[in-house]
């Protein structure tokens, strides 16, 4: 056999040689060939070697893509560095701490990604065209001027989760709110929620809505806006969910003074 | 995997001669041509299995002899194993190889390159399978950039400053002391 340097040119390989090999790989190491090069991006892309059963989005400390592969493992992109600046929102070069279920296994940076080219370049090996859900626990520098921009950066297709325990002077920021408040997700879960208003549910849009906190609604807003719904003010809206915020807690709420002029049945417990 | 090896020894009928792209002549015993779909298929096309036949020697142009060398060391050990069947082709953390594997390819990456591209050519799938898993092993647990050494894959292309013209596209170096083979068809385009 020949003598030479230990490398294997793997795109020399004929596809369905490459192909073979890719399949054996780990799942987070067929990731990591598509960060390789424009190329292998293409070759893992075009030969629809990554699955993944959802890709989901994170706002916590850091933000992070969330990609659930068909494994029931995770594997997540970080980026620490994300929106941490005012002045410069969607810096580029920021870097991928790129982790499989517990384990950090590298650091990548692409000096012209930003975070958007991020999400297109796991949107596109996993081939999906949209985030399934997105999960503010706190919000985006920007997030009250920007709103359209994130959500479009972001781009949740079905549900959001908006869990916000530090956002209490939610008024200054109601109309970007009710910005997120009228997109069509199948979903939408406000956590740590608190005052929520009857413009606030009159805006919303999705089909489903579920409210957890502390703080109960208001029983009298809570009947003008079910009176509304019936009336047609909410067309998408299929189901209205109001719950505490831990599941073991029990929500005291007037029964009768929300049903008050509602023709209604009471379903019993085990019907539900 | 264990096998028990017949006391028979291959009679000169039970023969045909591959030659080498260098020239070389290899004297394989039929049985053990039939890991080798593409052998097995001529041999069975020009009936080369009947002792009446005229066996003329089988030109292997995209093989060189020290490819041959080492495929035939692997036909010899894997003589009695039981008909090759493609088990799981994923990633398995539980994979093993049995020494006579390991050692047999512990061979540098490009031998391995040229090896797979022979057993694709032959289309051998024991070997294939087992060289495809061990490449697989050792791009694991290695970032995007130790990848692009152990590959020897170039950076994407970047535009001369001066005249915008790119200098060079990402692709894997012709340029490492590999041996010229063309064992298959050109790769298609990625």
């Amino acid at each position: 056999m020949s003598n030479g340097v230990r490398s294997f040119p793997l795109l020399r390989l004929p596809i369905d040689c490459l192909k073979h090999i890719v399949q054996r790989m780990e799942e987070i190491d067929k990731f990591a060939i598509s960060l390789v090069s424009k190329r292998t991006q293409s070759l893992v892309t075009s030969t629809n070697l990554l699955k993944c059963r959802k890709i989901n989005i994170c706002v916590r400390q850091a933000v992070s893509i969330r990609i659930d592969l068909p494994s029931h493992n995770r594997l997540i992109c970080s980026f620490e560095n994300y929106q941490v600046q005012l002045d410069n929102l969607s810096p580029r070069n920021i870097k991928a701490n790129v982790s499989l279920g517990q384990t950090e296994r590298f650091i990548h940076n692409k000096p012209s990604y930003r975070f958007e080219d991020w999400l297109n370049h796991v949107l596109g090996v996993y081939g999906r065209c949209g985030v399934r859900t997105v999960i503010f626990d706190r919000l985006l520098p920007n997030f009250d001027t920007q709103v359209r921009e994130i959500l479009k950066t972001l781009r949740p297709e079905k549900f959001l989760y908006l869990g916000l325990p530090t956002f209490e002077n939610k008024n200054e920021g109601s109309e970007s709110i009710h910005e997120v408040f009228m997109q069509n997700f199948d979903e939408i879960i406000l956590s740590n929620w608190t005052d929520v208003t009857l413009d606030d549910l009159l805006v919303m849009n999705s089909e489903e809505i579920k409210i957890r906190s502390d703080r109960v609604i208001d029983e009298k807003i809570l009947n003008r806006f079910i009176k509304h719904w019936i009336a047609g003010s909410n067309k998408r809206m299929k189901y209205l969910t109001i719950g505490p915020q831990s599941n073991f807690q029990l929500v005291t709420i007037d029964k009768a003074a929300v049903l008050k002029g509602i023709r209604h049945v009471l379903v019993p417990k085990e019907c539900r | 995997m264990s096998c028990e090896e017949p006391t028979t020894s291959p009679t000169p009928e039970n023969n045909i001669t591959v030659v080498s792209s260098d020239g070389k002549e290899f004297l394989l015993d039929l049985k053990l041509t039939e890991q080798s779909e593409t052998l097995a298929r001529l041999i069975s096309n020009f009936e080369y299995d009947r002792t009446d036949v005229k066996k003329d020697p089988v030109p292997l142009g995209n093989i060189t002899s020290a490819q041959m060398q080492k495929i035939i060391e692997w036909l010899q050990h894997h003589r009695y194993y039981p008909k090759w069947e493609q088990n799981d082709i994923h990633y398995s953390t539980s994979f093993t190889f049995e020494t006579w594997v390991e050692e047999y390819l512990n061979i540098p990456n490009n031998e391995m390159f040229e090896l797979l591209n022979a057993a694709n050519y032959l289309n051998i799938p024991r070997l294939f399978s087992t060289i495809c898993r061990i490449m697989a092993s050792r791009i694991t647990g290695k970032s995007a950039e130790q990848i692009r050494t152990v590959l020897n894959i170039k950076t994407d292309v970047k535009n001369d400053v001066y005249t915008g013209i790119p200098i060079q596209e990402d692709s894997s170096s012709s340029e490492d002391g590999m041996s010229e083979i063309s064992l298959s068809p050109s790769p298609p385009p990625i």
